[in-house]
């Protein structure tokens, strides 16, 4: 029996080998991050011993696997010091495997509350999710969908997503606010053309206000 | 992508499989998630549980480094390595610290030794695993 059967039988069999499976890798994955965000904000050690209100050496304890057994009250903290949430969810093992192995410290970095628009406001796309066909209200009857240059992100005067970016002239940025800030009325409808810089494609951006989702549209062709 | 390599005498003896082997099991299996872990880290100053020797003799000269990480045990386990190459980091000796010694006493200058070995062709690396299906 290979080592790979062996431990899937006593993982299957034994409480005590599950939970000590479990732990190695939270002792891993939970400095991992702490260290990943600490040096991504970026802040000292000290930094966020204060913030946490904790002692920098407990930071710094933190930080080593297996050194510190985590309770939720500190992993709170901690979360609140990096002004991040906190998910802690009971899965599968085969999840917990599938997180562990993509999970990257260099590519984890949560956004903070105070850029989390889709928190702060609902109405914003969440960032990263496929924007979903919505209410359209076509700006012109030659408008025709994007198709699978759907935008993935939409943030502050910039569309992104796309072979290209689009930059949003100032007052195309106001009408965003206007749109997503808090000045926007429930069923207001609102169609915006921006500049013709997407390969001289003429856009429209269609959306109401208030509504949690949004679509890109081209009045040419694809 | 980091690849992790480990001393080996040319007699094809592999000190670091056997210190792995000796291991309990939730140390290994921590080891393992390190070694996962930072696999995917570019830069190894910034590796969780990453250690780096900056004053010491040979240690300094072979700019031997070490990952620190705890079981079940309690102890503070360590494994020395140098750097070879891009992205190669080869293993030179596991031990544990306790007490500001270490166990074997003789880690350092172990260490140091098996650096200058490889560093002479007097040694081999054979790759270490990472264990992705579990």
């Amino acid at each position: 029996m290979n080592e790979r059967l062996k431990r899937i039988s006593r993982l299957l069999s034994s409480g005590a080998s599950r939970a000590s499976y479990i732990r190695a890798k939270l002792n891993v994955l939970i400095p991992s991050q702490i260290r990943g965000l600490r040096l991504k904000r970026p802040m000292t050690q000290r930094e966020l011993a204060d913030s946490a209100k904790m002692k920098q050496s407990r930071i710094s304890a933190m930080e080593r696997p297996g050194e510190v057994q985590f309770n939720l009250e500190t992993l709170v903290r901690l979360a609140a010091a990096f002004k991040v949430g906190l998910k802690v969810e009971f899965v599968p093992f085969s999840e917990m495997l599938a997180w562990e192995n993509g999970f990257s410290q260099d590519q984890f970095n949560p956004i903070p509350i105070d850029n989390d628009r889709a928190f702060l406001n609902p109405a914003i796309v969440l960032q990263g999710q496929p924007v979903q066909p919505t209410i359209f209200f076509p700006l012109s009857t030659a408008a025709t969908q994007v198709g699978a240059n759907r935008p993935m992100v939409i943030s502050t005067g910039m569309i992104t997503g796309f072979a290209k970016k689009v930059d949003l002239t100032a007052p195309e940025q106001l009408v965003f606010q206007y749109l997503f800030g808090t000045h926007h009325q429930a069923e207001e409808e609102i169609d915006i053309l921006t500049n013709a810089e997407y390969q001289d494609v003429p856009l429209a951006i269609a959306a109401t206000a208030g509504a949690s989702n949004m679509s890109l549209y081209s009045s040419g062709a694809p | 992508m980091w690849r992790y390599w480990d001393f080996v005498y040319l007699n094809d003896s592999n000190p670091i499989e056997v210190w792995y082997q000796t291991l309990p099991e939730d140390i290994r299996d921590t080891f393992d998630a390190l070694l996962k872990n930072n696999q995917k880290t570019t830069r190894p100053e910034q590796w969780t549980g990453f250690r780096k020797y900056l004053h010491g003799g040979d240690l300094k000269k072979y700019g031997v480094w070490e990952l620190e990480f705890k079981g079940e045990d309690g102890l503070a386990h360590r494994l020395m390595g140098v750097f070879d190459g891009a992205k190669k980091a080869v293993f030179l000796i596991g031990c544990y610290h306790k007490g500001g010694n270490y166990t074997p006493a003789e880690a350092l200058e172990t260490a140091a030794k098996r650096a200058a070995l490889l560093a002479q062709g007097k040694a081999k690396t054979s790759e270490r695993t990472v264990k992705k299906n579990l």
